[in-house]
């Protein structure tokens, strides 16, 4: 009996802390992202000529260079996840349930989850290794000796760029899977003419899931891009704590994605549940 | 007289992260145009005083005045204007981006500060290179370019700004003895006024493990030891009143 209360006690006790940390990460993370907002907005017009660029390099860097893994996935969703859905859905003569099972795991779920990832576990880990190889061999002391603010030069562009990369990346994710789906079912002979198929898709949609899947997007990309710059930037770190801080962005990373997730399905099920 | 352009009135440093002694107790000015060499055993705390002075790092007490402001009552732009006001060249040179051209590292500042194209930037920028001379390396990337260039590049990135006041961490520590009388020679030009800048003298303050190469050059001399500065003088007074003291740090030098 003392032996158990023993354990429970040493449970609580890890649950506990292990709590206090997430939420002492949080409030890190979100004063970082504080900063960063500030940073970006009073400094907008500020050394527009190298700002600007260092933006359209990270576009170039987290958005346009992932376009082909992007359109692999995509095919791979299309063909091998939705195309058999499609399939099954033809068998059990439930065509007309088409458009809102795509609209509901494709277009709100999938897409946007898997476009974060993508650009988490392509991007987001080298940028760590970058920004905190940077600090450990002492960029920021450097930038700031130059009287260059490091949250403007190394973290507004990668914000900017992981959040417009994350919104672009799902819209490429959901017309590529769409498509090769639709193309799956020609192949096998479904009876989805075009028209008909994007048409059931069309009407499952609202004017509200496009500024959802928006904002979703962009809370995926920002607060991604906030946690890996945080991890890399933000805290003192040696050359050996590079990889361990990649670690804990990911799994970091994972965990808001999921929590994000969750948040947007309140205003998703108070919409759908709506008389 | 003029206000100092550098003041420590009783100031603590606070604990550098490279783990460097914090110092106490440092009642020092530099004035206008004086060149201050600061000798000391490596890791005395030497290089965080030198950030300081860059306000990289806050006094941890008393008071840092810089240009006659205080620091701690300073912020946003005038801090900012402040710090451009001020070169700091890190030991070895500090960081440098090693995926840029050496015309990218050295316009950097200038294209921040001033918002402008790398080409603009290029034409003020290449006087620059062609005195730290580094003109012909310009379009190179940083991997193409030694461990004495990179020091060079440093320095004219520093200089990209026109600061009013140097602050050199060992600038030629390591380097052979050619180098050394570049950067001897060099420095020389800035302290009594170089082209590149109006012939305007600039203020030097340089950080030495090894004080034998600056002794002939430099203005006024200090020591960091037991965990403060003491300023010594001039080289008169160094060779004089503190003969004994002169004789023991050029000692420790050889050892």
């Amino acid at each position: 009996m003392r032996r158990g209360l023993a354990v429970f006690d040493w449970m609580t006790g890890m649950i506990g802390l292990g709590l206090l940390r997430f939420f002492q990460t949080v409030q890190r993370i979100g004063a970082f992202a504080l900063i960063t907002l500030g940073v970006g907005v009073t400094k907008i017009f500020v050394a527009r000529r190298v700002i600007y660029p260092a933006v359209q390099q990270q576009l170039a860097r987290a958005g346009v260079r992932l376009l082909p893994i992007i359109a692999f996935i995509g095919g791979a969703v299309g063909f091998m996840i939705i195309g058999p859905t499609l399939l099954l859905l033809a068998q059990v003569g439930q065509v007309g349930l088409t458009g809102d099972l795509l609209a509901m795991v494709v277009v709100r779920e999938v897409a946007p989850v898997v476009a974060a990832l993508v650009v988490l576990a392509r991007v987001g880990t080298a940028t760590v290794v970058e920004l905190g190889t940077a600090r450990a061999l002492g960029e920021v002391e450097t930038l700031e000796s130059l009287g260059i603010d490091p949250i403007h030069f190394l973290v507004v562009p990668r914000v900017i760029g992981l959040t417009v990369a994350v919104m672009a990346l799902t819209v490429y994710l959901t017309l590529i899977a769409l498509g090769c789906s639709w193309l799956f079912a020609l192949v096998v002979n479904l009876p989805y003419p075009f028209a008909v198929y994007f048409g059931y898709i069309a009407s499952a949609l609202e004017w509200y899931d496009f500024g959802l899947i928006g904002a979703k997007t962009a809370a995926f990309g920002a607060v991604s891009a906030m946690v890996v710059c945080y991890h890399g930037l933000a805290q003192p770190v040696r050359i050996e704590d590079v990889s361990a801080a990649t670690t804990r962005t990911v799994a970091q990373c994972v965990i808001a994605f999921g929590l994000l997730d969750a948040l947007f399905l309140i205003p998703n099920l108070m919409l759908w549940t709506r008389p | 007289m003029d206000a100092p352009l550098i003041q420590l009135d009783e100031a603590a440093l606070a604990p550098s992260p490279t783990g460097e002694m914090a110092l106490r107790d440092i009642s020092w000015s530099v004035q206008r145009g004086e060149w201050w060499v600061v000798t000391g055993p490596p890791s005395c705390g030497k290089s965080a005083l030198l950030q300081t002075l860059g306000v990289l790092h806050p006094v941890a007490q008393g008071e840092l005045r810089l240009f006659g402001r205080p620091i701690s009552a300073t912020m946003g732009d005038e801090l900012a204007a402040i710090r451009r006001g001020i070169g700091l060249l890190f030991e070895g040179g500090g960081h440098l981006f090693e995926h840029s051209t050496v015309l990218e590292n050295v316009a950097l500042p200038l294209r921040y500060h001033h918002d402008l194209w790398l080409e603009d930037a290029a034409e003020q920028v290449q006087p620059i290179l062609e005195a730290c001379g580094i003109a012909a390396l310009a379009g190179q990337t940083l991997r193409q370019v030694g461990r004495a260039q990179r020091r060079r590049i440093a320095l004219a990135r520093t200089l990209a700004l026109r600061p009013e006041i140097m602050l050199l961490d060992n600038p030629a520590g390591g380097l052979d003895p050619a180098q050394v009388r570049w950067w001897r020679g060099f420095l020389s030009q800035l302290h009594a006024g170089h082209p590149l800048f109006d012939q305007r003298p600039m203020t030097l303050v340089l950080a030495t493990d090894d004080l034998r190469p600056w002794l002939p050059f430099g203005q006024q001399f200090a020591v960091v030891r037991d965990q403060t500065l003491t300023a010594l003088g001039s080289r008169e007074d160094l060779q004089g009143r503190h003969a004994d003291l002169l004789a023991q740090l050029l000692a420790d030098d050889i050892r």
